[in-house]
């Protein structure tokens, strides 16, 4: 297979996971979302092993890293401005925003420890330790 | 853009016209690596610096050099 005819497939898989995915939150259906999802990953995965060419290499990874880490700063700004907001709001009479509030406080409190234990263990792996 | 500069335009010119694809798939890289290797956008790892120059038949000095 191509890189081209990859690409193509991944657009199409890609929307096609999505549409079902939409449709069965919309409708209620939870049955269907994570058979879709796997099922989706198992056809690009198995369409990436057919593939002539390299598809990922130190490039690709390096890119990886750095939308990862850009993705990383942004959700918690936007998470704890929005968490902050939230939880103001609850204490000023709207009590129902405090369970979004603190799911998204709590949120950031996971993902910042995942993203310490992750960054220690590499530190380690990669000769960091002293 | 990069301080390191790198010779694989000409080289591949050199080496009957390579293609960017035959040098990636040479070299286990991607394409778009190679592309953006040329442009200068792009410095690699010493490995991928060492499989290119392996790929020319040639030094890492002959293919980047470190440039004010």
């Amino acid at each position: 297979m191509s890189m081209k005819t990859y690409r193509l497939w991944r657009i199409v898989i890609t929307v096609i996971v999505a549409s079902l995915v939409a449709w069965a939150v919309t409708t209620g259906n939870v049955l269907v979302p994570i058979p879709t999802v796997v099922a989706g990953v198992i056809i690009l995965y198995l369409c990436k092993r057919r593939v002539k060419a390299f598809t990922e290499d130190e490039r690709t990874f390096r890119i990886a890293d750095k939308a990862a880490m850009l993705t990383l700063n942004v959700f918690i700004v936007m998470a704890a401005t929005a968490g902050a907001t939230l939880l103001a709001i609850s204490r000023d009479g709207s009590p129902a925003t405090e369970p979004a509030g603190l799911t998204l406080a709590y949120s950031i409190c996971t993902l910042l420890i995942l993203y310490y234990i992750g960054y220690i263990y590499y530190n380690r792996k990669l000769g960091g330790k002293e | 853009m990069a301080r390191i500069k790198n010779q694989i335009r000409r080289l591949r010119f050199n080496h009957d016209e390579m293609t960017q694809e035959e040098l990636a798939n040479r070299a286990g890289c991607t394409r778009q690596t190679i592309i953006a290797l040329e442009q200068g956008k792009y410095v690699p790892s010493i490995e991928l610096a060492f499989r290119i120059a392996r790929t020319f038949g040639v030094t890492v000095e002959e293919v980047f050099q470190y440039g004010d």
